[in-house]
């Protein structure tokens, strides 16, 4: 691959520049502003990345540091309620700097953690990946990025197509926020994977359990949001280069971003962000997956406004993505399914290529935002938030009996098109006696056209919802209340022997929320959150009707089920110490008219033999679960992480377990940080082995096979940064299934079919450059 | 605050007429979809080699997988040693007029097979008549000779073995796969 060779001798020509002398006696100081008011932000922090140095703000925002060394600079500037702001600066020379940070952000924001100590601030329970820990990610898709968070796990259909699964739910139960947007496309299918790029975000927030009161329903197994990183507030231009090299699948990806704020415009900025993946067959231990080859390419633009007290950003961005389906995986009836079940290795294998036939997904997402926010000195920040999105969906299956003409070969066997329109407008007041909080309306418009055939129906919907969110604060207690009211109205339209139906639903709820949270500076914190959120049934589950193609299976849906409520608990501890940090989460969710799938027996007989049959059904459950982290310093250089997730779902009407939820899992890191030598800064190596219990919560005779059983993977890594003249370059070589173990995973369709994906080495390097 | 409230109202406007002016497409009302290469009908012919007579066997599901159970189900009901041309057809009779699907099978010959499958303790063999321009049986044409009396069930599959045909019965895709049952009388 000339993508290797292109990127060792970047590093080896990056090392072999020579350090230069440099003037040591120069000062940074400066002032830390609020980004729509101006105010100065007393105590902020700042961190020179390249010095090591940090200094804290006085009580007007003013800050300095002396005897610095003339370089580039990456300077960290944080604030309570802020998002972290990354600063590059070309340092030749004394100076003064105004930075200024966003602290106006969404409610949810102002649940910030601190970033330091990663306590609990919010009721919620709220994980954040960004930094470095999304550095080490890069390249990924959402799906697999987000595993390493604890509870949350990924339902694949082999290794492009991840879904992130949080507490157990997933799909409709789990909603995406992509730069403030609710993410709308097929989210029914487990192996429709969500449409974003995720070298867009600067930071992901896994919220788990449900958040409806503040995102809307549906919002009721957790919430992920993909934010990009705010527009640049200082006259310049800047970009970032990233690249990625995957061993297994003989890829990589190419991502880069170039932003800016022009002199001459000056309430104006820019961004334009793009990145490309390919990647060729998977490699299982034994044998290649033939036809998993994948290509994706993304770009985004966003302008945005900013003056006294307006903001205003208008964004567009466009997600494309061609995925190969495992040839041997896409059979035509039960007969050949089991005879692929019974097979040690797939029916269908053959060497690397990265050649794309069929079956295949072709997918296309659209989306165009706008966002305003107008900030009142008396009343608070009003924000206006309007969406279009447009999600294309093709799947192309292998054919029956092949029809020579082009036309034939380039028609999909099913096609989805959904438009969306979403409007949110949020009133977000002042601090009031303790009290803060936010109003909101929101509004969505949908419309689903499905061609070349009637697994769902054309369908379109409209929902608002209205919500009262407020907090408030005493010295170490927070409370935390809500309240939220959606509507929605939807009509399906199929037929039904030849003549069209066109039934309508309506669905509306309350969501509530009440949540508490201590903090106790020194060394404890926990959080409790009691909250309530539904959802109504989603198109597939009303009226899927006939055979699932990828599935084997024939599906129906009921359009007599009701709304699924879910009433769930979560509580969280937080304890520290200098060398200590452990986390500890234990939820319950109990969820009345939980949809599921069920199978039904006979086999329904059709000219292609017999097919299993499943129908949604309605059942109560309960999920409960038990998350825990520890970091321990052992002496200075190693750090010890362990990290649990357990988890239990049982069906309640039926007295069995719930199937298709994450198996328990264990895993453990050991890191070591080297000392600074030379250009490299930051220099740490890890080890990590995680264990993935057999899923013993299921039924053999329910399933196509049983459960696989337990494995353990290996992994390393390595990384640094490496400070040149220009730039600070970070990079890292990361070896995932490092013994090239073979196994299958349960919630892993593949497994059926194939072992997982074998050893991969993967490369990472991303580069700062200031214009 | 005049100013705010001026916001506060623009907002409530512009979304209310985001979400009325921008609606729907009018695109609500479904394709009638007609799913491609649909096959509605397996149809065994046995002609009697002797008297020359025909009985016609036949499964058809007119909806195709799912919907509506198989219409017609045929039980396959043949002499005690009698010598049959058996000719197996498909059909779509889910269009009209009725597509013949086996001119289809027998046009991408190489690419297809039948397989006859017959259950243990059922008096009747199958063998191949007809040729794929590789040289390799089709099964669309075939003979069948009966001796005793007996019962089971005949198995039709179509394989789709597209560049690996290979006159296995587990390679390849089933497009079709009925088990009929049958009498030897």
């Amino acid at each position: 691959m000339k993508f290797y060779y292109f990127v060792i001798i970047a590093i080896f020509s990056g090392i072999s520049i020579k350090a230069q002398s440099t003037d040591c006696n120069l000062s940074l100081s400066g002032r830390v502003t609020d980004l729509l008011d101006e105010e100065p932000l007393a105590y902020a922090t700042i961190y020179i990345k390249e010095s090591q140095v940090a200094t804290v703000c006085d009580a007007n925002g003013k800050f300095n540091f002396t005897n610095l060394c003339a370089g580039y600079f990456t300077l960290l500037i944080s604030h309570v309620g802020c998002e972290t702001d990354t600063v590059f600066l070309e340092f030749t020379n004394s100076q003064f700097r105004e930075f200024r940070l966003n602290h106006q952000e969404e409610a949810l924001s102002e649940i910030i953690v601190n970033e330091q100590f990663n306590s609990y601030r919010g009721t919620l329970t709220v994980d954040y990946i960004e930094g470095k820990a999304l550095e080490s990610i890069s390249g990924k898709s959402l799906g697999a990025a987000l595993k390493g968070v604890t509870g949350v796990n990924s339902i694949q259909t082999g290794s492009s197509i991840s879904k992130p699964v949080i507490h157990g739910l997933h799909s409709n139960r789990i909603l995406i926020i992509n730069n403030g947007v609710r993410q709308e496309g097929q989210q029914w299918g487990n192996e429709h994977g969500p449409e974003i790029d995720p070298f867009i975000a600067n930071k992901f927030t896994v919220i788990k359990g449900a958040a409806a009161v503040k995102f809307g329903s549906d919002a009721m197994g957790g919430v992920i949001i993909v934010d990009a990183a705010d527009m640049p507030d200082t006259a310049g231009v800047s970009a970032v280069f990233q690249t990625v090299g995957i061993s297994n699948t003989q890829g990589g990806a190419i991502a880069g971003m170039i932003q800016g704020k022009p002199k001459s415009l000056n309430p104006f900025s820019w961004r334009l962000q793009g990145s490309l993946k390919k990647e060729g067959f998977v490699k299982s231990p034994n044998y290649y997956l033939v036809n998993t080859a994948y290509n994706e390419s993304n770009y985004s633009l966003t302008t945005a406004y900013h003056k006294n007290n307006f903001s205003s950003e208008l964004y567009y961005s466009y997600f494309h993505t061609k995925i190969g389906i495992f040839a041997a995986s896409h059979i035509g009836n039960l007969t050949d399914l089991e005879t692929a079940f019974a097979a040690d290795t797939p029916l269908i294998t053959g060497g690397f290529a990265y050649t794309l036939g069929r079956p295949y997904q072709l997918i296309s997402h659209y989306l165009v935002k706008s966002k305003s926010t107008y900030h009142d000195d008396k009343l608070g920040n009003f924000i206006l938030t309007a969406a279009w999105q447009n999600n294309f969906r093709s799947e192309f299956d292998n054919r029956l009996i092949i029809d020579d003409s082009i036309a034939a070969l380039n028609l999909p066997s099913l096609y989805f098109e959904i438009g969306t329109i979403t409007a949110d407008v949020e009133w977000q007041h002042h601090k009031v006696n303790n009290f803060s909080g936010s109003v909101g309306v929101s509004g969505i418009n949908q419309q689903n056209v499905t061609r070349y055939s009637t697994f769902i129906p054309n369908f379109k919907n409209y929902a608002g919802g209205v919500f009262v969110l407020e907090k408030y604060e005493l010295q170490k207690w927070t409370l935390e209340a809500g309240l939220r009211y959606d509507y929605k109205w939807m009509q399906a339209f199929y037929y039904d022997d030849n003549v069209l139906q066109t039934p309508e639903h309506n669905f509306s709820n309350v969501s509530w929320n009440l949540g508490t949270t201590y903090f106790n500076k020194k060394h404890t914190s926990f959080n409790l959150n009691f909250s309530s959120a539904w959802r109504a049934p989603a198109i597939s589950e009303l009226y899927s009707d006939g055979l699932h193609h990828g599935s084997a299976s024939l599906e129906y849906g009921d359009p007599t089920l009701k709304t699924e409520r879910s009433l769930q608990g979560i509580f969280g501890l937080a304890y520290e110490t200098e060398k200590t940090f452990l986390e500890v989460g234990v939820y319950n969710n109990f969820m009345r008219n939980f949809i599921y799938l069920q199978p039904a027996l006979p086999p329904e007989l059709t000219i292609r033999g017999a097919f299993p049959v499943f129908y949604y059904k309605q059942t109560d459950a309960n999920i409960y679960g038990f998350d825990a982290s520890l970091h321990y310093q052992i002496i200075t250089p190693v750090l010890i992480e362990i990290k649990t997730s357990l988890l239990r779902a049982r069906d309640l009407i039926n007295n069995k377990w719930v199937v298709m939820m994450p198996a328990d899992k264990i895993s453990g890191e050991v890191n070591y940080k080297f000392k600074d030598f030379g250009k490299f800064y930051d220099l740490n190596t890890s080890v990590t082995v995680s264990h993935v219990f057999k899923q013993t919560r299921s039924y053999a005779d329910e399933d196509y096979v049983a459960a696989p059983e337990a494995y353990t993977l290996m992994g390393l890594s390595i990384g640094s940064d490496i400070q040149f003249k220009k730039t600070t370059l970070a990079w890292s070589i990361e070896a995932e299934n490092l013994f090239n173990v073979a196994y299958r995973d349960y919630l892993n369709r593949f497994r059926y079919f194939a072992d997982d994906m074998g050893r991969n080495i993967t490369l990472r390097i991303k580069i700062p450059i200031i214009i | 605050m005049k100013n705010s409230k001026l916001i506060i109202y623009s907002l409530v406007i512009g979304v209310t007429g985001m979400l009325t002016f921008t609606g729907c497409k009018d695109e609500e009302v479904p394709d009638i979809v007609n799913e491609e290469e649909l096959i509605t009908t397996v149809s065994l012919a046995f002609e009697n080699t002797i008297t020359g007579d025909v009985s016609t066997f036949i499964f058809k599901d007119i909806d195709g997988p799912g919907g509506a159970l198989p219409g017609q189900f045929d039980t396959v009901r043949l002499a005690a040693d009698s010598e049959y041309n058996l000719t197996t057809s498909l059909l779509n009779e889910s269009v009209s007029p009725a597509e013949d699907i086996t001119a289809e099978v027998e046009a991408e010959g190489v690419d297809h097979q039948f397989f006859y499958t017959i259950s243990a303790g059922l008096n009747i063999t199958i063998t191949y008549n007809d040729i794929d321009a590789n040289g390799n049986p089709i099964g669309i044409i075939n003979s069948a000779s009966t001796t005793g009396v007996s019962s089971g069930f005949v198995t039709v599959i179509l394989k789709h073995q597209p560049d690996i045909k290979d006159g296995n019965i587990t390679t390849g895709d089933t497009d079709v796969e009925v088990m009929f049952v049958a009498e030897i009388e």
